[in-house]
């Protein structure tokens, strides 16, 4: 074979076909074609191999969290609200792990290495959920708390007549009390004022306690009530919602932009409350106060640019989910109702996980891990704490990782306490490891959500760089070019010169100054390559 | 060893020796020569040589393309003075090179029109496309040469490729090449780039993705960009000839820098292994 190096040659040699292959398979895949000396006729090499893969904000790629985690009977109504709602799992896992701290957090509480040891978690878990508009949020928090809203309204119905009947006693107690203080002070002999200030003990003693209808939860609420609800309902309160409310009073909405976060950081841990303000009394020995919000990433992004939220560890105590928005590929034909025997046994399970909800605080139950779980729980703190070190991939977000094996603990009682009743001691190795497989999930999400947290405005800017770029597909252009196309965006050099900086050191482009005689140097961009490989094997598609 | 000699060493070591070192004038003037080893009558080579102080010279070759400076190697350091002069004459001599070399482009693409309105439309049976197995695509037959034009984006003729019945191929001295390519076919959502008419003709045949020549491997990558720039939403290929028996492969090492500068899909020919046992 004295010439075998072009096309021409193969041609003749295997057939147009071997021709369309190669040439078809290198469109596809955007990949290099090689000669290989075994019997594969391809081997295929990566384009621009000499360009490193460009580490953008908003580019980790997250995994579904599938509601087979959960427990039985609320992952079955995870994935039926799931289906029904078109929504991507995550939503309802998220909002199924809110409902249940809600229902469990206060009364009990785990500790991994045994009550003795004194290291226990309250059972409060914060989730949050980035989804933007339009994508059923409320459809989905609406199925999951609804058997929460039952609750709340049966109780309030069967109490409804004590209620009423303590508010009158307490009622009449407080005018009889006014009218004799006024006699007592009125009095003209002191033995009179004495036997009228016993009166007045007499009913104070008296009086009927304050019965208020249980609540397990608030959409919205500012710190000071939030206290306020945490004091009468069995120092346990929840705030669920598909909107980010909460997180404006937190910033200060309506105490001129310091808004008091303590009451949520305490909530958290189940750390003391006392308030001693002139108008209120508080105290409060074990708070637990769950979170379950959804809201929009974009006011994930302005939340994030409050400093004191993250400074202070409120972000490091969410557990995120960003999942990617299904929009414009739901099927707008399909039908599908959650069945009634689903949602039937979800409000059942709940509320019987609901029992011995009273409006008193009681000392938590404490439940402890078997020895596998505690082995699965101890391997897993392990694995997070070796990549929380110097250079490790958690590094950056050590503070969100920090609390992650106890968040798994947390969840991992949940689990068990939904699985096999409130009656249950122990947490077993299989809820465990369940548990712990979550949280492992939830990993690149934290990572996704702390990565649009950290983004700032020159980030907004090197991204609209990349997107103009990719529409037009702009491989190498000059300066001048992009800042002439993205007039609006960069009045100034300065500022497209910073955006481009960040976009260099994310290895989205590279920089070339190119020489003009007589003239300053113009600077020359050149792409990654790889930033436009989905194009290209878009194209390649449509062709087949 | 005089300056002269040791300039005459530099164009050897640069593989564009002078067939006839004599002719060697040294008067700052660009002189053009024909490349020992080019046929006779061709003058491929140029070069620009000036000895007064500090001596200096540039050569290269329209045919290639190739461009290079000379200086030699004893030379003292230069004065800031001395530099500055010698940049000024470089530049001069730059300029020179530029001149002369838009008066040969324009000359050959005035001799290129000619011939190639001269030349008839090509057959099928033109002993070259017929060995190739290829159609004629384009191109014309010129006193029994195949005649391939060099065009630019704007479709401007350039220059001419003549294949003769025997495969030999020879561009029209002086044409421009660097940039100019054959298309074949209209392009759709993609675009194939590859180096001679017969890869070009085959892939188009097979595959119907519109083809562009670049003619040797040196000018896929000004083809390429040039076609990058032209049709910004196209997925390209460039599909490489590959050189094995060729120290380094040029074929895939010219394509894969040209697939790497544009974000364009590499293809490669395999061929079977043969069993020479």
């Amino acid at each position: 074979m004295a010439d075998r190096s072009d096309f021409n040659d193969l041609a003749r040699e295997e057939g147009r076909g071997a021709v369309a292959t190669t040439i078809k398979a290198s469109l596809a895949s955007l990949q290099a074609v090689k000669t290989t000396a075994n019997d594969s006729p391809i081997v295929t090499l990566p384009i621009a191999d000499n360009w490193p893969e460009p580490v953008l904000v908003k580019q980790t790629a997250v995994p579904d969290i599938p509601p087979g985690l959960l427990p039985s009977w609320i992952g079955d109504m995870a994935l039926a609200v799931s289906r029904s709602t078109q929504t991507p799992p995550a939503l309802a896992v998220m909002c199924a792990l809110s409902v249940l701290s809600t229902c469990l957090q206060r009364r009990f509480e785990v500790a991994p290495f045994g009550e003795d040891h004194g290291h226990t978690e309250t059972l409060s878990l914060w989730t949050l959920t980035a989804l933007p508009s339009g994508t059923r949020k409320t459809s989905v928090y609406g199925a999951m708390c609804a058997p929460l809203l039952a609750w709340e309204k049966s109780e309030s119905d069967r109490l409804r007549v004590e209620i009423a009947r303590a508010f009158t006693g307490r009622d009449i107690a407080k005018r009889r009390i006014e009218k004799l203080t006024k006699a007592a002070v009125n009095a003209d002999a002191e033995e009179k004022r004495e036997e009228i200030r016993q009166q007045i003990e007499d009913l104070k003693r008296d009086m009927p306690s304050e019965i208020l209808a249980p609540r397990l939860f608030t959409g919205d609420c500012t710190a000071e009530r939030l206290q306020g609800l945490l004091a009468e309902h069995g120092e346990r309160m929840a705030v669920l919602s598909d909107e980010g409310g909460m997180f404006l009073i937190m910033g200060g909405i309506y105490s001129k932009g310091v808004g008091n976060i303590d009451v949520f950081l305490q909530g958290h841990a189940g750390a003391p409350m006392r308030v001693d303000r002139a108008e209120r009394v508080a105290h409060i020995d074990r708070p637990a106060l769950a979170f379950g919000m959804a809201i929009q990433p974009g006011v994930l992004e302005d939340v994030a640019s409050n400093r004191r939220f993250r400074d202070s560890g409120l972000l490091a105590r969410f557990l995120f989910a960003m999942p990617a928005s299904n929009i414009g590929t739901r099927n707008v034909r399909q039908t599908y109702a959650v069945p009634a025997e689903t949602s039937g046994a979800y409000e059942y399970r709940l509320h019987e996980l609901l029992k011995g909800v009273g409006q008193q605080a009681r000392k938590p139950a404490v439940l402890s891990m078997s020895e596998n779980a505690k082995e699965a729980w101890l391997c897993f703190s392990d694995e997070i704490e070796r990549q929380m070190a110097k250079g490790g991939t958690l590094e950056a977000i050590a503070d969100w990782a920090g609390k992650l094996p106890g968040a798994a603990a947390r969840i991992g009682c949940l689990f068990e306490l939904a699985e096999r009743g409130t009656d249950t001691q122990k947490i077993g190795a299989d809820t465990m490891t369940n548990a712990v497989d979550l949280c492992r999930l939830l990993i690149p999400h934290a990572q996704a959500a702390f990565g649009m947290i950290g983004a700032d405005a020159i980030d907004n800017d090197a991204r609209a760089i990349v997107a103009w770029a990719q529409e037009g597909r702009h491989l190498t252009f000059s300066k001048r070019t992009c800042q002439k196309a993205m007039e609006g965006r960069f009045r100034s050099v300065d500022k497209l010169d910073k955006a481009l900086e960040r976009l260099e050191q994310s290895d989205a482009l590279r920089l070339e100054k190119t020489p003009n005689k007589g003239a300053r140097a113009s600077t020359l961009i050149r792409m990654n390559p790889k930033l436009f490989v989905d194009f290209v094997r878009f194209v390649a598609s449509n062709q087949e | 060893m005089s300056f002269e000699q040791e300039f005459i060493n530099a164009l050897q070591a640069s593989g564009l020796a002078m067939h006839c070192p004599a002719d060697l004038v040294a008067d700052s003037r660009l002189h053009r020569y024909r490349v020992d080893g080019d046929k006779a009558g061709s003058k491929n080579g140029w070069l620009v040589l000036d000895l007064g102080f500090p001596a200096h010279g540039a050569y290269g070759s329209w045919k290639t393309g190739q461009s290079c400076t000379w200086r030699p190697e004893q030379q003292t350091k230069l004065t800031d003075e001395e530099r500055e002069v010698l940049a000024r004459r470089a530049e001069s001599a730059r300029a020179a090179r530029l001149a002369e070399q838009t008066s040969v482009h324009t000359s050959a693409r005035d001799r290129a029109a000619k011939l190639w309105h001269r030349a008839k439309p090509a057959f099928d049976s033109h002993p070259y496309l017929a060995c190739k197995g290829v159609p004629a695509y384009g191109v014309r037959d010129l006193r029994g040469q195949l005649v391939i034009p060099l065009r630019t984006e704007d479709g401007t003729l350039h220059s001419l490729q003549f294949i003769a019945a025997d495969g030999r191929k020879t561009f029209l001295t002086g044409g421009r090449k660097r940039g100019c390519y054959h298309g074949i076919g209209k392009p759709g959502a993609a675009l194939c780039i590859c180096e001679g008419y017969a890869t070009g003709a085959t892939i188009y045949q097979a595959t119907g993705i519109a083809t562009a020549v670049a003619f040797d491997a040196g000018n896929l990558l000004p083809v390429a960009r040039i076609l990058r720039a032209k049709f910004p939403r196209l997925s390209v290929v460039v599909a490489a000839d590959n050189d094995t028996e060729t120290p380094g492969n040029p074929g895939v090492t010219y394509a894969t820098a040209a697939a790497q500068a544009i974000g364009a899909a590499l293809a490669v020919p395999c061929f079977p292994r043969v069993d020479n046992g």
